[in-house]
């Protein structure tokens, strides 16, 4: 068992677009994404559609096609690549998967949360041009 | 609904579950233990076979039966509930457990393996009877 709830896809659509960005305007073709993240083509092409729906890459084809980000590295944020995959985030409800009721105790609950809230400040304050130079030094 | 900790609904269970029976001063049964958690009895039986299963609770049977502490709260750790129902808890460097990351470094620094250190060791640290004594008291004064 794993303590955080990330799914493959939600790890690969990070590593996936801080690679669009740090290709540029060259641009960067799923082959070559699937290659340097070692994951399934058929798993990356699904995880880029919902980049590609959520506007925030875009693709071109032909032999000189690839992907691109479709607004500057430095206005997207993690948060928005999770949200793409994962649909809104409500905080109010993030913590753990279940309704509070009155008659629930509270015990690492607030420890829940704080984790929680670590790591959705780091979504938000984290953009993709800062991950940039990191994906470029594999390209 | 989305989360960023895998801590299930069977895992709440358990957790509360344990804090009830450890705090109960009678034999608790399944239905009792559903309706304080708000949980359907269906899930909480199986939870609670589990912990039987693995040796954290007994029961008895008849009409004042229910779940008892195999060992007192002070001996059971946090950690020992949930991998009773997850079986063993790892925390690896990757959050997918990649074994060949291209990438050198992780993508995402430090974040992933820090959030799972700390949870991890929050359950290895403290026990039961912890628990037991910082239930909210507002919320559990009328439980038993």
């Amino acid at each position: 068992m794993k303590i955080l709830a990330l799914s493959e896809a939600n790890i690969l659509s990070f590593h996936s677009i801080a690679l669009i960005a740090a290709a540029e305007e060259k641009g960067i073709n799923a082959l070559k994404i699937s290659e340097l993240t070692n994951c399934s083509r058929n798993h990356l092409f699904k995880v880029l559609e919902s980049l590609v729906k959520a506007g925030l890459i875009y693709s071109t084809r032909g032999p000189r096609g690839g992907y691109f980000l479709n607004k500057p590295a430095d206005t997207i944020y993690l948060l928005d690549v999770f949200e793409a995959l994962n649909g809104k985030v409500d905080e109010n409800e993030i913590c753990i998967g279940r309704n509070r009721n009155e008659k629930s105790f509270i015990f690492f609950e607030q420890l829940c949360q704080e984790l929680t809230n670590k790591f959705l400040n780091y979504l938000k304050n984290t953009k993709i041009a800062d991950l940039k130079d990191h994906a470029g030094k594999i390209l | 609904m989305t989360k960023i900790l895998a801590i299930s609904e069977a895992n709440t269970i358990a957790f509360h579950a344990m804090a009830l029976i450890a705090k109960s001063k009678t034999s608790i049964n399944a239905i009792k233990i559903a309706e304080i958690t708000n949980s359907s009895r269906h899930h909480t039986s199986k939870v609670l076979q589990r912990l039987v299963k693995e040796g954290l609770l007994g029961s008895t049977r008849g009409p004042t039966g229910g779940f008892f502490l195999k060992k007192p709260a002070n001996e059971i750790k946090l950690i020992e509930i949930l991998e009773a129902i997850e079986g063993k808890v790892t925390v690896k460097r990757c959050p997918i457990d990649n074994p060949i990351c291209p990438f050198g470094t992780c993508l995402m620094g430090d974040i992933c393996h820090d959030i799972s250190e700390t949870m991890l060791n929050y359950l290895k640290e403290n026990d039961l009877q912890y628990i037991v004594e910082n239930v909210n008291p507002d919320k559990d004064k009328n439980l038993f």
